[in-house]
């Protein structure tokens, strides 16, 4: 296994610190106390499992999200956000809010019609459209994040997005 | 399907990245280093303390050991260890250009009280300084040192304060010089140390080459083993926490989803 030094772990933070923060603003509703909270705590565990990290059998970036992917299930579990519809539809609306209040999010008001569906998505679903197109992880990047395998998440993936088609053409069925 | 995906990627992707603020991120990065000093630390003090602990079971009680145990962990703190030293003077060097960035820097007891701090516990560092990490490290901060003594200089109005700035800034350049010869000798001992070596297993290798030959055979074998467990661990390091329940428990809930 090739040692993955403090110097290089630093160079490598670097590199997806912002990838793993915007992963996080958007999933406990653009909260940016907590989604710093929520790094810090990832890339302190990040190093303190160093030495069990191999590149040779992924790269730095899933590895970093999978941990993320964990403090995150975690958090949730922790903040019992699923709980019943009305307190769903109520989180739902003030992230809305939260992201349209946002200065750089109201410069892309078009992207609200997807932000929109997402929210009325579950959580599962959710999340794997938003790692296959938002944060560009790939097949295999997510079925290490995800622990499954490449085939299953690409099955999960097809389903979820036929869900949020059905509920896009509800949404807007002007648009094709 | 697929020009929808496209479509769906195209809209995601426009969708705005966030950036960590700079006093977060600093944050992060200072955590980082401390859990690399403190970690270190512990390792070393750790290794001390039961090698004590140990020898007094052996010869002794368990009373014993356990006393040795308690003093040696109150007395832990106050050990010359690289760590403690190190720390000491960043956060001297911290307070320091804290008081830079305000503009308050004047011939202040504080100030000078700062520079004595940082100088005295960077000598203790230097004197606890074991390996390379450590000496990178106290090289990082001989560096940071530098800077800010000039910049001390820069910005004071007082003369005792310009001189007092200089001459720490003379101290930690003395300070890096004999560190860079440490340094080096501790190179030319590795080099002499390697080539003695050397020259005792080329001997041994002559006297019985088969014994040799078995024996790295073994080595290689256990390195394949380790090999195959550090795999098992780095399957499970991603997923420690409990992810792959979770992961598994969302995707059974999504496939009740679809079945109702």
């Amino acid at each position: 296994m090739k040692k993955f030094g403090h110097k290089q772990f630093v160079a490598e933070y670097h590199k997806v610190k912002d990838k793993v923060f915007t992963y996080l603003m958007y999933r406990v509703s653009f909260n940016r106390d907590i989604a710093e909270d929520l790094l810090m705590e990832i890339i302190l565990k990040a190093y303190e499992n160093l030495p069990k990290y191999d590149p040779e059998k992924g790269s730095f970036k899933s590895w970093v999200f999978a941990i993320a992917h964990n403090e995150l299930v975690n958090y949730w579990r922790g903040a019992k956000i699923t709980q019943s519809l009305d307190e769903m539809e109520e989180l739902g609306e003030k992230a809305y809010s939260r992201y349209m209040a946002d200065e750089e999010t109201s410069k892309n008001l078009e992207n609200k019609k997807v932000w929109q569906i997402l929210e009325f998505m579950s959580q599962g679903d959710k999340e794997i459209i938003m790692m296959r197109f938002m944060d560009d992880l790939n097949y295999d990047e997510i079925s290490l994040i995800m622990g499954k395998e490449p085939g299953a998440i690409r099955t999960q993936l097809s389903r979820a997005l036929d869900k949020f088609r059905d509920l896009y053409q509800k949404f807007y069925p002007s648009i094709p | 399907m697929k020009e929808f995906e496209k479509n769906i990627n195209g809209e995601l992707n426009e969708l705005p990245v966030y950036k960590v603020r700079p006093e977060k991120d600093q944050e992060i990065l200072k955590a980082i280093d401390n859990l690399r000093v403190v970690g270190k630390g512990l390792a070393r003090g750790s290794s001390t303390f039961y090698s004590l602990i140990y020898f007094n079971m052996k010869k002794f009680s368990s009373l014993l050991a356990a006393v040795v145990l308690v003093i040696g962990v109150v007395t832990y703190n106050a050990q010359t260890s690289f760590a403690h030293y190190l720390e000491e003077a960043h956060e001297s060097l911290d307070a320091l250009q804290a008081a830079l960035a305000d503009g308050e820097i004047s011939d202040d007891e504080d100030v000078e009280g700062l520079i004595e701090d940082i100088l005295e516990n960077t000598e203790k560092a230097g004197e606890a300084a074991e390996d390379e990490d450590d000496f990178e490290a106290l090289e990082d901060l001989h560096e940071e040192e530098i800077e800010t003594f000039n910049k001390t200089a820069e910005v004071s109005d007082d003369e005792d304060l310009d001189e007092k700035a200089s001459d720490a800034i003379e101290s930690v350049e003395e300070e890096q010089a004999d560190l860079a010869e440490e340094r080096d000798e501790d190179e030319d001992e590795d080099e002499d140390d390697h080539e003695d070596e050397d020259g005792d297993d080329e001997s041994d290798d002559h006297d019985d080459g088969e014994e040799d030959h078995d024996s790295s055979d073994d080595e290689s074998e256990d390195d394949n083993e380790e090999e195959e467990d550090d795999g098992e661990d780095h399957k499970k390091d991603g997923a420690s926490t409990p992810s792959e329940e979770d992961s598994e428990d969302e995707s059974d809930s999504s496939d009740e989803e679809l079945d109702d």
